[in-house]
């Protein structure tokens, strides 16, 4: 499963982050697949069968050269009538499920360009202004995200923020992230990049420092304890 | 959906609701979640909305004529007549399709058996398979947050601290809600709160109680957005 993906927007391109089992998992697996060297597709929520989706999407030869728009509908097509598919043969079809296709355009506009297509919603794609985040459990990663989130942070930055988003969703223990996070950056100067695990490690592990930090200084928000005991604790 | 909450402090037991209701015909904002049972007890419901009150209105309709007192009887019976308003619902609807969970919070203080506070969680999950679904009871040992949870639970894990007061919690529910609104586009509306404690019983917050603790809690809100900009800043 992968219940937290997401997809942010930077000055110079675009982090993509999901939670993935420990040790990482092989490419085909990963809640990350590019589908070329500037568009990626993220898939959350069942991440078994919407690799599935998209290894047979990848398979009927779309037109992945086409503006990030047009692969969205390539997509939608494809993925609307293969559930439809297995409805026809009674076949189950995991609910919620669904993907976000983010690239920079550069078959088309040349800008990023984020689109999310769900199976509630028969995959229409659906274009985002902001950053778009996707897994049943996104919504403390998009609470984060509306306090913080400026178009001008860099790809670096959004690296860290992205792991703090994992980080802080994680810390709630009934909403269970898979334990390791996989991340990959999309950049006008070096394409579509997988960050190596050990990187994402240290992502979560300065995240951690970040969480600790916010835990203290959340401390004297609602609770009477005095000042001196909440500087102890920062 | 909506965000629903019975939680704990250490005299008594704040509930909380939003008033959004959501639907094909659009959205809005009048949706009765919340009802009275006794002087100790309240129920409140989320998800589908029809189902859901008249599920809580029956209930209260019956402890009445009933003269039910018992917490252990009100909740055992609860469970029948939340399945069976539901299964009347269904039965008048014109498709016998899955139209989604509704559930319910009964909560309160048990002055005749156990001498404590209670929280009893109710929710029937219907599928495609199965429109009628059915019903689970389970007795709640700490807080409960239904439907739109997990903005509350993160906040309430940073928030929350054991020796809060039934009025330090309403104005920790308030900001929890109010929170959940932000980013919840099916979590809205006025706010709609008791509370409830061994000596005063059931209380309804008023709607201008509400009000004002959104308003003192701005100075809340900005410090914690300023701590969420201040790490992402500090570290970009």
């Amino acid at each position: 499963m992968a219940k937290l993906v997401m997809a942010l927007r930077c000055i110079d391109g675009i982090v993509l982050g999901g939670d993935m089992p420990f040790g990482g998992i092989s490419e085909s697996e990963d809640a990350i697949r590019p589908l070329s060297e500037s568009v990626a597709i993220l898939i959350h929520d069942d991440r078994l069968f919407g690799n599935r989706l998209v290894d047979e999407f990848l398979a009927s030869s779309p037109k992945l050269d086409a503006p990030i728009g047009e692969i969205a509908e390539q997509a939608h097509d494809f993925f609307d009538s293969k559930c439809q598919e297995l409805a026809d043969q009674h076949q189950p079809i995991p609910f919620p499920m669904g993907t976000i296709i983010a690239g920079i355009d550069v078959n088309g506009t040349g800008d990023i360009e984020l689109y999310g297509l769900h199976i509630g919603n028969h995959f229409e794609p659906r274009s985002f202004g902001g950053n778009v985040f996707g897994g049943e459990y996104n919504a403390v990663a998009r609470l984060l995200d509306s306090k913080i989130h400026t178009f001008s942070v860099s790809v670096d930055s959004a690296l860290q923020r992205a792991a703090f988003y994992f980080v802080e969703t994680r810390s709630v223990p009934a909403l269970k992230l898979e334990p390791s996070l996989s991340l990959a950056t999309i950049t006008y100067s070096r394409d579509f990049q997988s960050i190596d695990l050990e990187q994402a490690k240290q992502y979560i592990s300065e995240a951690s420092h970040w969480s600790e930090r916010v835990f203290a200084a959340c401390a004297s928000i609602f609770s009477p304890i005095s000042d001196s005991e909440t500087k102890r604790r920062k | 959906m909506t965000l629903a909450m019975a939680l704990r402090a250490i005299d008594g037991l704040v509930l909380a609701t939003d008033s959004r209701i959501t639907g094909k015909g659009g959205t809005a904002d009048t949706s009765e979640k919340f009802l009275q049972v006794n002087r100790d007890i309240g129920v409140l419901t989320y998800g589908l909305a029809q189902p859901g009150y008249e599920g809580i209105s029956q209930l209260v309709s019956e402890v009445n004529q009933n003269r039910w007192a018992h917490f252990s009887t009100i909740a055992d019976e609860a469970a029948r007549i939340f399945q069976t308003s539901y299964e009347n619902w269904l039965e008048r609807q014109k498709e016998k399709r899955f139209h989604g969970v509704v559930g319910f919070i009964l909560a309160g203080y048990d002055n005749l058996e156990t001498n404590q506070f209670l929280i009893v969680h109710y929710e029937i999950i219907p599928s495609s398979e199965q429109p009628l679904g059915s019903l689970t009871m389970r007795p709640m040992p700490g807080d409960l947050l239904a439907a739109q949870w997990h903005v509350a639970r993160y906040l309430l894990t940073k928030f929350f601290y054991p020796e809060m007061t039934v009025n330090e919690l309403s104005e920790l529910a308030v900001f929890v809600i109010a929170e959940t609104m932000a980013i919840e586009e099916t979590v809205g509306g006025p706010i709609q709160m008791a509370i409830i404690t061994q000596t005063a019983g059931f209380q309804r917050v008023h709607q201008q109680d509400t009000i004002r603790m959104l308003q003192s809690g701005q100075k809340r809100f900005a410090h914690f957005n300023q701590i969420c900009r201040n790490i992402a800043s500090s570290n970009a």
